[in-house]
C-alpha cells in the first residue's frame, strides 16, 4: 500500500512535505512529472515515480534540471498537466528554459517546485528562488507547512491553466522535509492525449515574436495580482494594537508559535503572505491600521522592499522593519526562537529573563559534546578511492589542486580525507580544473566528479578540457547511482525513475567520446591496482580519466540485508597492532583509535577490507 | 498487550497543551524512522502533529535531531529553545547538544551505548567521560533516564534496532498520550517488511527497560 495512490479521502494521514506535494498533483491529475534529485526536493518525484505506472504517469529522473524543465515544457504545451521539481539550485540550471516559456505561456498547467534548501543545510549557497519568479515575471506560491503545501500544488495547477502561465512553488526546507497530518483528497485522473496545435507565433520565441508575446505577459501582471489579492493563501488578521506582523511562507508558524507564547495574539495584526505577487490590497489595509510593521521571511528581503514600495506609493507613515534595517537575521534560515526574540525586542513585548547559571551549564554541556564531521560512510567507494588517489600523489609528496563537485565525495573536504579543495556547483570540478590547469599551477590537477553529477554537467566541461588541452585528472567515482540524494537510478545505471531497464549509457564511452585518449576503469576496493592506474594516469602527458566504479555500499548493504545474509566484517589483531594509525588516516568511521591501538567497530563495518589492504602490518582480518 | 493510554502522572504534569519530542542521534542511526514511527502514532491517536528534521548533509556520522510537536495549538515544526518536554538521545554526547532545549522539568530518555566520532579518533577532540556527561545532564534536569538500547537491541536480533528500543522507552516512561497499540500499529506499517516481528520484539524490551 502506498500512500501516493490509496487511503480514503477524508483521512488523516502523517506525510513528508515532499510527499504532500507528489500527493498534491496527483489529486490535480498530473500526467508527466520530471526531475533531477536534489535535496530537499527529491522525494517529490521518487514518491511520485513508485506510483506512477499504475497511474499512468509518465515520471522521469531527467539528466539534469534543464532537460527536466523542457521535457515538461513539452509535455505541458501539448496539454498535459506537467509537474517539474528541483532544488533551488536547479533552476539555474533552467531558468534559460524558464525565461522563454514565461513569454508562451502554457496549455495544460506546469508547476515548477523550486524546494529552498533556506540556511543551505545541504547546498553550496541558500539563493533565493523568488527572485527568478519576479525575474520571469511569473506567480508563485509559498506554503507555511505541509497540509498548506498540498493544497497549493493543486491551485497551482488550477491558477496555471487559468492564466495559462507556468506557476511556480517556493516550499522551503521545513516545509519539504517537515511531516504533519495531511487530509487526503480524491485523486484525479485526467487522462488526456497529448495534442500540440503548432502558433509559431507563440511558440516560436525569436526577435520580433519575443517582444509581442513579452507585452502580453505584461498585460497579464494585473490578473496575477488580482489572484494575488483573492487566494486565501494570504490572510490577514486585524487586531487591537498599531503593531503589525508580515510573515511569509513557513516563517507565519514561527510567527504564530511565537504569539502564542508571548500571549500577544489579540494585539498583534498579521499579514500571512503565501504568494508572489504578495497581495496589495491586505498590505495597504494592514498599513492603514499600524504605525509599525515588521517583516519576516527566509534569505532575501523581496516582501520587506515590496511593503516599503506599496507604504511610498500609497504614503504610509508606517515604521517597517526587517532584514533591510537589521531587525531580523540576514542570513539562514528563521526559527521559533529567533522570531520570538526578535518580536519580543523589535514590538516591546515581554522578554524572558536569563538565568546566568543555566546558561553557563548549557554552555558546557554544549562544549563537552566533540564535532561529528561530515563524514562518507564506513564501507563508502570514494574513500577508497581518495586513499588510492593520495597514495598515487605521494611522487608529487602529496600536494595536488583537488577540483571538487557535488556529491557524497564532496564529504571528502573532512579531515582526515583532506581531498576536496573546491566545492562550486555541478561539474564545477572539471570547468574549474581547466582553469587551474592553464593556469599552469605547480601542484597536479585532480578533478573528482560522481557519475550522476559526470552526466548532468560534466560531459560539456570535459569537452572543453580536451578540445583545449587542460591537462588534469579526472577522476570518476561511480557509484551506480545519485546516491547522496537517496539512491536514484540515472543514465548509466540503465535502469529508470519507474524501475525500467534501458540500453543507458557507459561513462567509459562517453569519457573516449568526450575526447580523452585515457581512460580506465578500477575497483576502488582493489587498493593495489587503483593506485598503479592512478600514477599512471597522472604521468599521462595529457588529461586523462580513471573511472573508480563500485556499488555504494549502502545499496550493497540493503541487497544483503533484504536477502537475510550478515555482512563480512574485519578486526584488528590487537595483539600485533603497533598503532601506527595509517588506518585512522584512512578515513573509516568503523575505525576507532583505542588510545593505543586501532579497532573496528564491528555494528559500523560493512567489510569493504580496504583497510586491511592498508594496514602496514597486515593485522586487520575478515572477522572470525 | 493492554491500552495504556492518558497516564494520571505523565501527560497531566505538562504546562502547556503540546508535547514537544526531540529525538537526537548520529546519522546512519535510524533517527527519521524513529521519530516517523512516534509521529504516524501520535496521528492514528487523532492529534495534530509536525516534524521537522534537521540534519546536514553527511548521510551518516552527523548529528541528527528530529523535533516532534504534538497538540492543537502546535504550528511549527521546530521545538524552541527551552521548550523540550522529552529527549530521546540515542547516544550520551548527542543529549548534551540538545541542551539549549531543555528544562528543569525536561525529561531525558538516553541510549548509554556511545558512537565515537572520528574526531577522536584523531586526536581532535575527545570524548567525555560516561559519568561526568550523566551527571551534567541530571544537573540539568533530575529526569534522566539510562538503558542500555544498544545492547538490548542485539537481544531482539540487531543492534540497528536500537531506535525501535528508543521508541519503546517511550512509550514505556508514560509520558505521551499514545497508547501502546498505536505505537505497535506504527512500527507494522512503517518498518521494512519481513522485519515486523524482530521489531516488535526490540520495542517490548524497551518498554520493560522503562
Amino acid at each position: 500500500m502506498n500512500i501516493l495512490n490509496s487511503g480514503l479521502p477524508g483521512s488523516r494521514v502523517l506525510m513528508l512535505g515532499n510527499e504532500a506535494m507528489a500527493r498534491g498533483a496527483i489529486e490535480a491529475g498530473v500526467q508527466l512529472a520530471t526531475s533531477y534529485p536534489g535535496t530537499p526536493s527529491s522525494e517529490i518525484l521518487g514518491s511520485i515515480a513508485e506510483v506512477a505506472k499504475e497511474l499512468g504517469i509518465h515520471a522521469e529522473w531527467s539528466t539534469n534540471e534543464k532537460v527536466a524543465f523542457e521535457t515538461a515544457i513539452g509535455g505541458a504545451i501539448a496539454g498535459l498537466r506537467s509537474l517539474c521539481s528541483m532544488k533551488h539550485v536547479g533552476v539555474n540550471w533552467a531558468a534559460d528554459p524558464l525565461m522563454a516559456v514565461n513569454q508562451t505561456g502554457v496549455e495544460g498547467g506546469l508547476v515548477l517546485i523550486a524546494t529552498d534548501d533556506t540556511g543551505g543545510y545541504a547546498s553550496q549557497n541558500e539563493q533565493d528562488t523568488r527572485y527568478y519568479a519576479m525575474m520571469a515575471e511569473l506567480p508563485m506560491l509559498e506554503p507555511s507547512d505541509v497540509p498548506e503545501a498540498k493544497e497549493m500544488v493543486k491551485t497551482a495547477f488550477d491558477v496555471s491553466e487559468k492564466l495559462n502561465l507556468v506557476v511556480m512553488m517556493r516550499p522551503t526546507i521545513r516545509v519539504c522535509h517537515g511531516r504533519a497530518d495531511v487530509t487526503l483528497d480524491p485523486l484525479q485522473s485526467l487522462s488526456r492525449q497529448g495534442k500540440f496545435v503548432k502558433d509559431p507565433g507563440r511558440w516560436f520565441m525569436s526577435a520580433w515574436r519575443c517582444r509581442a508575446r513579452h507585452k502580453l505577459l505584461h498585460e497579464k501582471q494585473s490578473e496575477i495580482q488580482q489572484w494575488a489579492d483573492a487566494t486565501p493563501f494570504n490572510k490577514l488578521n486585524i487586531a487591537g494594537d498599531s503593531v503589525g506582523i508580515i510573515a511569509s511562507g513557513a516563517t507565519y508558524t514561527y510567527v504564530m508559535d511565537a504569539l502564542t507564547r508571548l500571549n500577544a495574539q489579540d494585539r498583534v495584526s498579521t499579514l500571512k503572505i503565501g504568494t508572489h505577487p504578495i497581495p496589495r490590497v491586505h498590505v495597504r489595509r494592514l498599513l492603514e491600521n499600524t504605525r509599525r510593521v515588521i517583516v519576516f521571511e527566509e534569505v532575501e528581503p523581496i516582501v520587506e522592499q515590496q511593503v516599503k514600495t506599496i507604504a511610498y506609493d500609497h504614503r504610509f507613515d508606517v515604521e517597517i522593519l526587517g532584514k533591510l534595517s537589521g531587525d531580523v537575521q540576514r542570513e539562514w534560515d528563521l526559527d521559533p526562537a529567533a522570531v520570538k526574540s526578535t518580536l519580543a525586542r523589535t514590538l516591546g513585548l515581554r522578554r524572558a529573563t536569563a538565568d546566568p547559571t543555566w546558561e553557563s551549564m548549557v554552555k558546557t554541556a554544549e562544549e563537552m559534546a566533540p564535532e561529528r564531521f561530515m563524514l562518507m560512510c564506513a564501507g563508502c567507494p570514494h574513500t577508497a578511492t581518495f586513499a588510492a588517489l593520495k597514495r598515487a600523489l605521494m611522487f608529487s609528496r602529496g600536494k595536488a589542486i583537488y577540483s571538487g563537485d557535488i556529491g557524497c565525495y564532496t564529504l571528502g573536504v573532512s579531515d582526515p580525507v583532506n581531498a576536496q579543495d573546491t566545492n562550486y556547483c555541478m561539474g564545477a570540478s572539471i570547468g574549474v580544473g581547466c582553469g587551474f590547469a592553464h593556469a599552469n599551477v605547480e601542484e597536479p590537477v585532480v578533478a573528482t566528479i560522481g557519475d550522476s553529477t559526470f552526466i548532468h554537467a560534466g560531459l560539456p566541461a570535459l569537452i572543453n578540457a580536451t578540445y583545449n588541452n587542460a591537462r588534469m585528472l579526472v577522476v570518476i567515482l561511480d557509484n551506480t547511482a545519485t546516491a547522496m540524494t537517496g539512491f536514484q537510478p540515472h543514465p548509466g545505471t540503465g535502469i529508470t525513475a519507474t524501475n525500467d531497464e534501458v540500453r543507458g549509457v557507459r561513462i567509459e564511452e562517453l569519457a573516449h567520446a568526450c575526447g580523452a585518449d585515457f581512460v580506465e576503469v578500477v575497483d576502488p576496493f582493489n587498493f593495489k591496482e587503483s593506485v598503479a592506474v592512478m600514477e599512471k594516469a597522472l604521468k599521462h602527458p595529457r588529461l586523462a580519466v580513471v573511472i573508480s566504479r563500485r556499488e555504494c555500499m549502502l545499496i550493497t548493504q540493503r541487497k544483503t540485508r533484504s536477502k537475510g545474509e550478515a555482512t563480512a566484517t574485519y578486526s584488528v589483531d590487537m595483539e600485533a597492532c603497533n598503532g601506527c594509525k595509517v588506518c585512522i588516516s584512512f578515513g573509516c568511521p568503523a575505525i576507532v583509535w583505542t588510545g593505543e591501538k586501532a579497532e573496528i567497530n564491528e555494528t559500523l563495518c560493512n567489510g569493504c577490507g580496504v583497510c586491511a589492504q592498508i594496514c602496514p602490518l597486515r593485522v586487520i582480518h575478515p572477522a572470525a | 498487550m493492554s491500552a495504556q493510554s492518558h497516564p494520571p502522572g505523565g501527560v497531566a504534569n505538562m504546562a502547556s497543551k503540546e508535547l514537544n519530542i526531540l529525538v537526537a542521534g548520529v546519522g546512519g542511526q535510524g533517527n527519521l524512522l524513529a521519530s516517523e514511527i512516534i509521529a504516524s502514532a501520535a496521528v492514528r491517536e487523532g492529534l495534530k502533529v509536525r516534524v521537522a528534521e534537521v540534519f546536514g548533509a553527511a548521510q551518516r556520522g552527523g548529528a541528527v535531531v528530529s523535533h516532534i510537536r504534538i497538540g492543537p495549538t502546535v504550528y511549527s515544526p521546530l521545538i524552541s529553545e527551552g521548550q523540550a518536554d522529552i529527549v530521546l538521545g540515542f547516544e550520551p554526547v548527542e543529549c548534551l547538544r540538545t541542551a539549549k532545549f531543555l528544562s528543569s522539568v525536561t525529561t531525558i530518555i538516553m541510549n548509554a551505548s556511545p558512537v565515537i566520532p572520528v574526531s577522536v579518533s584523531l586526536g581532535l577532540t575527545t570524548y567525555p567521560d560516561y559519568n561526568a556527561t550523566l551527571e551534567l545532564l541530571r544537573r540539568l534536569t533530575s529526569n534522566v533516564i539510562a538503558i542500555d538500547a544498544t545492547d538490548l537491541a542485539k537481544k531482539a536480533g540487531h543492534a540497528m534496532m536500537m531506535n525501535v528500543v528508543m521508541v519503546g522507552a517511550l512509550a514505556g516512561a508514560n509520558l505521551t498520550p499514545i497508547a501502546t497499540e498505536r505505537f505497535t500499529d506504527a512500527i507494522s506499517s512503517i518498518v521494512r517488511k519481513g522485519a515486523e516481528a524482530m521489531n516488535h520484539k526490540a520495542f517490548e524490551y524497551g518498554i520493560n527497560a522503562i
